[in-house]
């Protein structure tokens, strides 16, 4: 699949990365290759497949709250940049 | 007795009778890291503090009448696991300086069996990659020949413990993370079922896939760690429900009998030439050991790598998508806006390879795409599943070699990305299916006047662990190749 210079940026931009000029030629280059490989999948006839359960099943647990100690939150917290107890964040709009 | 290069079985028997203490064989390891690691560069952070004192503690244990199977082992940890406390990397520049801040369920269940924490090891950026040349941080030498790769993701890992700088570690296995290491490291390597151990504290690579296992000296010493780490737990939905098994005790099993399927789509011509006269030379020992080998089809083979490849950046562009450099490993990056700021931090943290699957990701999920990509690649993996259910209707476990060809030179691979997928051949499939499978030493080949290992995977059904072990313990007996050393 040939991927644009325009279509690159707008994936970059999708997942919130800044590219540099050569990372947006190299990887639309590369994910050109990659996805070419890939496409063989698309010839792959998907027929009423047997479908096979993982031996899983779904865990629940009553929906009540615990106690916790509270200087867990305060550590998993601690590097963020906090005011009022919520987390400061640059200018949205 | 070089104690730093013990079975966990021989050492367990030692210091339960007495003979040596934890701190000892803790020393003896601390000291292998200082005098090996400056040329390998296996480990991103060696605990030495942390480290005597849980070998003390274990003695303390010990001298009380505690027999846990690991209690005063030492063992190293792949930086992509939580260790409370301590620095968690998963190799990148994103998490340079992040404390972990609490310990991964593997890490407690092993600290209340007395293990002892010695190093946490190098890798592929969050285990993107198959050489552990996508660190962000160091190159680490396969011990085996310094100018190779140990392999990867987990090559820290593989690397330490095959220059004895402990008695096991941890690795994970996400598309064959844990089982190529071993095989070009000379090590047994365990992928457990997926949902066997928990991977609570696992920094996320690809969730359906991801799993966390041992590589270890010998097939006893995958059981005995096994038997720790393994087992529910409520913090990760995904575990199996089932009772904490014994795997130990479940290698004594009286003597089995098996049907062992070998893939007619393995053998191409990609795969070293001297590595498939040593496996039919196995089959044929196998034999004579009165085991059956029966020859098998897995149509739906050729598709893995493309799923995998699919499959594996979705879900890890989404898993990494809360690295936004806020409430932790915060970046202190100037910026006008949040978008800007995020775009920043990303892009300034993530190294190449972690960039380049998250685009791939992000391209096979977005709209428009989707539907082509992402849903075909996961109804191809339902065949892919379906083909080893039915072959395991057939056989007990399937033999092939690991990878292709031994460890390759560093930097032989770096400008190839699609090489390195294809290092995946026989690894994908059992991490698609949620399969229990193995890397045991095979054989050894010559390349450059060095002697190289190279490694046999066995997988088995789903969930049977324990007979993906039993095979391994059937294989060590005919092939001795792990009493080597680099």
């Amino acid at each position: 699949m040939k991927f644009s210079h325009e279509d690159i940026k707008e994936i970059a931009e999708l997942a919130r990365l800044e590219l540099s000029p050569e990372e947006l030629f190299l990887y639309g280059k590369q994910l050109s290759e990659i996805t070419d490989y890939i496409e063989k999948l698309q010839s792959v006839k998907i027929s009423a497949i047997e479908k096979v359960s993982p031996p899983l099943k779904n865990v629940w647990r009553e929906d009540k709250p615990e106690p916790w100690d509270l200087s867990e939150n305060e550590e998993a917290l601690e590097e963020a940049d906090r005011e009022a107890g919520l987390i400061k964040v640059k200018r949205v709009l | 007795m070089d104690l730093n290069f013990l079975t966990i079985k021989a050492a367990r028997s030692a210091l339960d009778n007495g003979e040596i203490s934890s701190l000892a064989i803790t020393e003896a390891c601390l000291n292998q890291i200082k005098t090996k690691d400056g040329q390998i560069k296996a480990c991103l952070l060696v605990d030495e503090t942390g480290a005597l004192k849980a070998a003390k503690e274990a003695d303390r244990r010990l001298a009380q009448g505690d027999r846990s199977p690991l209690l005063g082992i030492p063992y190293l940890v792949k930086d992509l696991i939580m260790t409370k406390g301590l620095k968690t990397t998963a190799a990148s520049k994103i998490l340079e300086h992040y404390h972990a801040p609490y310990d991964a369920t593997v890490i407690s269940r092993l600290k209340e069996a007395g293990a002892v924490l010695l190093a946490k090891t190098n890798l592929d950026e969050f285990a993107h990659g198959a050489s552990t040349e996508n660190s962000a941080f160091q190159i680490t030498c396969n011990p085996w020949d310094l100018e190779r790769v140990p392999g990867g993701s987990s090559g820290g890992s593989s690397a330490a413990l095959a220059a004895g700088m402990g008695l096991f570690s941890l690795g994970s296995d996400t598309g064959g993370s844990i089982r190529q290491p071993a095989s070009f490291c000379n090590l047994f390597g365990f992928k457990p079922s997926y949902g066997r151990v928990s991977r609570f504290g696992l920094l996320s690579m690809t969730s359906s896939t991801d799993v966390i296992g041992p590589f270890c000296r010998s097939s006893e010493d995958l059981a005995m760690v096994m038997s720790v780490i393994s087992g529910q737990d409520k913090r990760d939905a995904n575990t199996i429900q089932d009772d904490q098994i014994n795997y130990s005790s479940l290698l004594k099993t009286k003597r089995l009998k098996l049907r062992i399927g070998v893939v007619s789509e393995h053998f191409s011509e990609a795969l070293d030439r001297r590595i498939k006269a040593s496996l039919m030379e196995t089959l044929k020992e196998l034999e004579k050991a009165g085991h059956d080998i029966i020859e098998i089809n897995l149509a739906a083979n050729e598709y893995s790598i493309p799923v995998y490849y699919i499959i594996t950046p979705s879900e890890l562009s989404s898993n990494l998508a809360r690295f936004n450099g806020l409430a932790w490993a915060r970046s202190g990056l100037e910026a006008s806006d949040l978008q800007s700021f995020y775009k920043k931090h990303r892009g300034q943290g993530f190294g190449p390879e972690v960039k380049r699957r998250i685009m791939l990701g992000t391209f096979a999920l977005s709209g428009g795409y989707n539907d082509a990509y992402y849903k075909q690649a996961q109804a191809v993996r339902e065949m892919i599943r379906l083909d080893y259910q039915h072959a395991f209707s057939k056989v007990d476990l399937i033999i092939s070699p690991t990878t292709p060809h031994v460890a390759f030179k560093i930097g032989s691979q770096v400008n190839n990305p699609l090489a390195m997928y294809l290092e995946d051949t026989y690894l994908s499939g059992a991490s698609l299916a949620g399969l229990p499978a193995v890397s045991i030493p095979g054989g050894f080949l010559l390349e450059s006047g060095k002697d190289l290992p190279f490694g046999f995977q066995l997988i088995g059904p789903a969930t049977r662990d324990d007979l993906v072990l039993q095979g391994a313990s059937i294989l060590e007996k005919i092939n001795n190749y792990n009493e080597r050393r680099p």
